[in-house]
């Protein structure tokens, strides 16, 4: 019997490698080591960890980890991978100890192993603020061909969530093991993450040890359009379920007793079901509105302009009600429930939703009552009988928008007995609306009326950039003018009803008698050279949020021009339809109207579709700047 | 030091328009010993006003094994009722590893103390004392500490023994010191009063005070700092014994030179060595943080600091017989020279000067992607100290603004095919600065990087290598990075219904490219199209000349083949920055950004 793991993950079977485990001993290769000299799933690697076991043992309170890691050089460049930082979380009350640390690098000389130890004064202990310290050494000698050990010790009193195991290093990785010896009175839920991780089969004993053991892990390196690494590394954490006799009490049997246990958390509660004194504090705020979304987004807006964000996340506010109605500046969720507050004194419903937004870690939530699983503390709204989610500490964000880092798959929702995980579907319609109208204005002087509509996220995104880098800049970097080409450039921005910012300009360019005249029918383009250069992809795009794009140009033919030329029609898809791009022309009498439009429906992309992605975006950009061609029917 | 880290500035010639979230009162002490130690003395009041001067009552106090802190006391006062509301002792700060960027470790340490949400106004009172052994570090007295903040009275009194003497120099500003004399003692003192705040935007019209003792000592190593030659004569002393080159690393050096007759060529042999089989790693404690590394220490570590690492080629280099210079720079891209003037510390790293009969070779002793004698942005075109055996003595970099040092040449064979993909195969030459980009692709990135790094630099949009061959040599110590490579161009030219439209500019210049003012560029392309192409009309001819830049395209066609031949030089100062750079390189690209029209045929 299973008697103390509860596995999320389906158990397809049983291995044993676990001699593979037994072999990595401090000091001690195999021949196969010494003779190791490429990756073979990663030939271009400069260092490979040929092996790494961490071994752990729950003796209460505390955890007590083992970890050796042995990597050896291959290339010049990996040389680097001779210092060695090991950083770990040792909060204001030393909640880990790290011990016994010792390294030796080995070469081999002549045939013979020259292997060099450091010594106790080698280690230094670095303190990086925050409950964050870090302990460093550097290896003397380090060479192609130099085997690196070093181990460690770890003891961490923190038993609630372990800390668990990244499988995947910097360079590749050949074997990666993790085992755990639970005592039988204590009960824990893997979370786990990662392809691998995920479909892993694992080992497991009757004495209540679980070993994984994972092989040939990719190193692992940051790509463009990709949320945050730690979403997509391979590994395994564990939260405590139950203890007592066979874990057999829960520490939250299901969704609304771990919500009941929140909500009856002080400070929580002083939000949530503030006491008479600050209901009436709450109340006496004038919120004029028609309507409940209107009273919202007028409290919303108050929030805004009176309270500040003082950059602090979490998922629990640490202080009163009472404390932030008096300094006015606090972490996410206080805000967030102040604003709950007040709605929920003037007779609108919000619910606190507990997300672990993009760069979490833990981009897999289990549906498992698990407070850790989470960092950030939203809420949703319901105003005339629609849902809204909502975060109010940035400025820049209207009522009913989310940071995009929030746009996650689901949340947990804080609601008494219907308290449960939901979807976060953020409803929005981003995209860029251009409208451009070429006219002949005078001999040779060409005027284009430029109006382009960033609606939604990218209404918010156009504004922020415009706010944090001057107009001078954002009209030369973020739009591309050509300030000699540019006048009347206006730009205006409204959170209501739905994030629009508008801009609109002209721009003016003169010919010089040629017979032909080519003319790039669009002025602005969110991908205006192809992001996609990299030659593969390992993980998955990320768009943040999905987007319309709407283009339609016309050009008015003058007389003594006459259309010539123009772009072929194109209409493609990526094979799953979820991005496409059309591109359609239409020539009439005195005028040719160019329309087109980029819709992407769903913001991740996975890695499979990369080549075909690139190819896409390609086609893309290459046709955004295919000019219609007009000629001179009259020459001077 | 702590003075330094405020790091802020103060002029006399404000608009007392800038608003003010604190009132700052404060005076320092300085108190110069014959034993070369420094107790520095600080009072400080700050009245906090606004919640957006919070910051400026934070406690700061930056400590090492040579700075130590002897006292400290806070408190935090209600100025409405004169009372103490906290008493903050010296375990109440906290104390983090102040640890210098890139180094593994060092002693540097910093005692801190934050403001939370305290009531306004608030008056945060701090004194401390800091005992310093040794008086080679100083640091300019400031008498604003924060922008934005009104400084009451500002006061500075320094006291030194006559015979060790000290020099001040005074920055906006013109009040003359008071000056006393106790016997032997010396004292200085200023003191202003009512200064109005001053605007981040402000920072260059700075008030500050340099102060330096003449005589100076550091762990026992006493100099002279008021000339550049005594400064360099301390340094000269640290080195004193630190060239030992043992057997084994005696064997090593002879080994990389052995058929070598040239210094140039040993040269660049041991410089291979040194890159090869050494690595930068830094471990600052003490007067380690300005002493080098036995060379037969690094040798047997294989990895030290830049001082080690220089050291260690200096004495290779001596150990063959060819003579040179260890050399004190202030690094980094965007540093600002030293003050040739003010004889000091204002040096962050240590390079290497070999002066040979016909020219002098400089070498960045801690990269391991740096060509022989090329400098790169971190310490090129500046000034720096030369340490010689009779002091020291300043030189200047070089700035490698010559052709040689900014040149490439392309070549590229493209194949069209009809629905605008293109094959290219291409060779690439950069010289000098513009081979920076590729001089550490080997050593720096595995192959998949190194392809996606020059699918995205390497030309213009839609480039996907197959295969590239890279290749590094330094010619006469320039730099050179030659590229060949095959690959696809997606989506290269344009199709209408009627045309096919090819870029002249595929391969555009870059902001980077631009940013050193002067860049050759030479480029070929050979344009295989189908025979049912042909050109609209005349091929386009461009010749832009303007004082930034000269830009001439020639276009011809022959059976099939386009060829189109880029010359561009550009020739402006390197203050040219930021928009400017923008508006330049939008001329650079847009200027010959016509493309060749051709006309598909049935």
């Amino acid at each position: 019997m299973c008697r103390s793991l509860i596995f999320t993950i389906f158990l397809i079977g049983l291995v044993n490698l676990h001699i593979e485990a037994q072999e990595l001993i401090y000091g001690r290769y195999t021949t196969k080591e010494i003779e190791f000299e490429a990756v073979d799933f990663e030939p271009e690697a400069d260092a490979v960890v040929l092996g790494e076991i961490s071994t752990n043992k729950i003796v209460i309170p505390e955890l007590e980890s083992n970890v050796l890691r042995r990597i050896k050089i291959l290339k010049p460049s990996g040389i680097q991978h001779g210092t060695v930082t090991i950083p770990f979380y040792s909060g204001s009350n030393s909640y880990v100890r790290m011990t016994k640390v010792k390294a030796q690098v080995t070469n081999i000389v002549d045939g013979t192993p020259k292997t060099l130890t450091l010594k106790e004064g080698d280690f230094f202990t670095v303190d990086l603020g925050n409950g964050w310290k870090e302990i460093r050494f550097t290896l003397p000698d380090v060479q192609v061909g130099s085997i690196i050990d070093y181990q460690y010790s770890k003891i961490d009193k923190r038993l609630t969530i372990l800390e668990g195991w990244v499988f995947q290093n910097q360079i590749p990785t050949l074997v990666s093991i993790y085992s755990i010896d639970i005592p039988s009175e204590l009960n824990y839920r893997v979370l786990s993450q990662g392809e691998q991780t995920l479909k892993h089969k694992f080992d497991w004993k009757k004495d209540g040890t679980y070993k994984w053991i994972l092989k040939d892990l990719r190193s692992f390196k940051e790509e463009p359009y990709m949320s945050s690494p730690s979403d997509y590394y391979e590994k395994i954490e564990f939260q405590l379920a139950g203890y007592g006799f066979r874990g057999s009490n829960s520490v939250f049997a299901d969704w609304p007793e771990l919500a009941k246990h929140i909500v009856n958390i002080e400070s929580f509660r002083s939000y949530i079901k503030p006491n008479k004194t600050y209901t009436q504090k709450l109340q006496e705020l004038n919120v004029v509105g028609d309507n409940q979304l209107q009273m919202a987004k007028a409290i919303y807006d108050y929030m805004l302009e009176n309270y500040e964000f003082d950059g602090y996340v979490g998922i629990l506010p640490t202080d009163h009600i009472k404390q932030l109605l008096e300094t006015k500046k606090n972490s996410r969720p206080e805000l967030n429930l102040l604003l709950l507050a007040y709605l929920n004194q003037h007779g609108i419903e919000a619910d606190p939703v507990l997300i672990s937004s993009k760069g979490n870690g833990r981009s897999n939530i289990i549906d498992s009552p698990f407070a850790d699983q989470f960092n950030q503390l939203i809420l949703t709204v319901m105003a005339d009988g629609k849902s809204y989610f909502v975060d109010v500490t940035n400025k820049e964000v209207p009522f009913g928008y989310l940071p995009v880092d929030f746009h996650v798959e689901k949340g947990f929702l804080i609601k008494d007995k219907e308290s449960r995980l939901i979807p976060i579907q953020v409803n929005h319609r981003s995209g860029i609306q251009q409208s451009v109208n070429f006219k002949l204005e005078g001999g040779n002087d060409w005027v284009s009326d430029a109006t382009i509509r960033f609606l939604d996220y990218d209404g918010i995104r156009m504004d922020r950039l415009k706010e944090k880098n001057g107009e001078e800049y954002f009209q030369k970097e973020t739009m591309g003018f050509n300030m000699d080409q540019t006048q009347g450039f206006s730009f205006s921005s409204r959170n209501d009803p739905r994030k629009v910012v508008d801009m609109k300009w002209q721009k003016t360019f003169s010919t010089n008698g040629e017979e032909l005249l080519f003319i790039e029918p669009f002025l602005y383009s969110r991908f205006s050279e192809n992001p996609f250069q990299a030659d593969s992809r390992t993980f998955p795009i990320d768009f943040y949020h999905g987007f319309l794009d709407n283009f339609n140009t016309s050009i008015d033919i003058p007389d003594g021009y006459e259309l010539d030329d123009f772009p072929e029609d194109v209409s493609v898809a990526l094979t799953n339809g979820t991005f496409s791009f059309n591109y359609k022309v239409t020539a009439m009498e005195n005028t040719v109207k160019i329309n087109s439009t980029i819709d992407l429906k769903q913001h991740v992309l996975p890695a499979i579709l990369y080549q075909d992605l690139k190819y896409f975006m390609e086609i893309v950009t290459s046709k955004l700047k295919e000019p219609v061609v007009l000629r001179k029917t009259t020459l001077p | 030091m702590f003075l330094a880290l405020t790091g802020f500035f103060f002029s006399l010639h404000l608009k007392a328009t800038v608003p003010y979230f604190s009132i700052l009162s404060h005076h320092t002490e300085i108190i110069l010993q014959d034993d070369y130690t420094v107790t520095y003395k600080v009072k400080k009041s700050t009245l906090i006003l606004d919640k957006k001067g919070l910051g400026h009552g934070n406690i700061l106090i930056p400590y090492s094994e040579i700075h130590r802190i002897m006292a400290f006391e806070g408190r935090l006062i209600d100025p409405s009722k004169g009372r103490v509301v906290k008493k903050i002792s010296a375990k109440e700060l906290s104390d983090y590893n102040n640890i210098s960027k890139d180094a593994l470790f060092d002693d540097q340490r910093v005692k801190f103390y934050g403001m939370g949400e305290e009531k306004l106004p608030m008056i945060v009172e701090v004194e401390y004392e800091v005992k310093q052994s040794g008086n080679f570090y100083f640091n300019s007295w400031y008498p604003l500490w924060y922008y934005n903040q009104k400084v009451e009275e500002a006061t500075l009194e320094i006291r030194y023994p006559q015979a060790l003497g000290l020099r001040y120099r005074k920055y906006h500003f013109d009040l003359a010191p008071d000056s006393s004399q106790f016997g032997d003692e010396i004292s200085l003192s200023w003191k202003m009063k009512g200064l109005n705040p001053l605007a981040k935007e402000q920072e260059n019209q700075a008030m500050y005070l340099k102060i330096l003792p003449k005589k100076f000592s550091l762990e026992g190593f006493e100099a002279d700092m008021s000339d550049w030659k005594n400064f360099g004569l301390w340094f000269a002393k640290l080195m004193v014994g630190k060239g030992e080159v043992t057997a084994s690393l005696k064997e090593d050096i002879h080994r990389q030179v052995r058929g070598l007759e040239r210094d140039t060529q040993k040269i660049e042999a041991l410089y291979r060595y040194l890159q090869e089989n050494y690595r930068y790693v830094y471990i600052g404690l003490g007067i380690d943080g300005w002493m080098p590394q036995n060379a037969a220490q690094v040798h047997q570590l294989k990895y030290g600091e830049c001082k080690g690492l220089t050291n260690l080629m200096r004495s290779m280099l001596k150990e063959v017989g060819i003579d040179s210079q260890y050399t004190l720079v202030n690094a980094g891209v965007n540093e600002e020279d030293i003050d040739i003037e003010w004889s000091s510390n204002q040096f962050n790293h240590a390079i290497l000067r070999v002066p040979l009969e016909d020219q002098t070779i400089w070498l960045e002793c801690t990269s391991k992607t740096n060509p022989v004698g090329f400098l790169g942005e971190f310490t090129k075109n500046r000034h720096v100290l030369v340490i010689t055996e009779d002091g020291g003595i300043i030189d200047k970099t070089p700035d490698y603004q010559e052709p040689a040092f900014n040149t490439f040449l392309t070549k590229n064979v493209i194949e069209l095919k009809e629905d605008g993909n293109a094959h290219i195969e291409g060779e690439y030459i950069f010289k000098g600065n513009p081979s920076n980009n590729f001089l550490g692709l080997r050593t720096t990135m595995n192959g998949k990087d190194q392809k996606s790094f020059l699918n995205r630099n390497l030309g213009g949009s839609g480039l996907l290598i197959f295969d590239f061959y890279l290749e590094h040599h330094v010619e006469n110590f320039v730099p050179t990075a030659k590229i060949n490579f095959t690959g696809d161009l997606q989506k290269f030219a344009q199709n209408t219904s009627k045309r096919v439209l090819i870029p002249l500019n595929w391969k555009k210049i870059s902001k980077e490219d631009l940013m050193n003012g002067k860049l050759y560029v030479h480029d070929i392309y050979e344009i295989h199209v189908s025979d049912k192409l042909e050109p609209e009309n005349k091929l386009p001819q461009i010749t832009d000349l303007n004082e930034e830049y000269s830009l001439k395209i020639n276009t011809s066609w022959k059976e099939g083949v386009i060829r189109v031949e880029k010359h561009l030089e550009t020739h402006f100062t390197c203050s040219e920055t930021g928009n400017d750079l923008t508006a330049l390189w939008q001329k650079v690209n847009v200027a010959s950004i016509p493309s060749i029209v051709f006309k598909k045929i049935e």
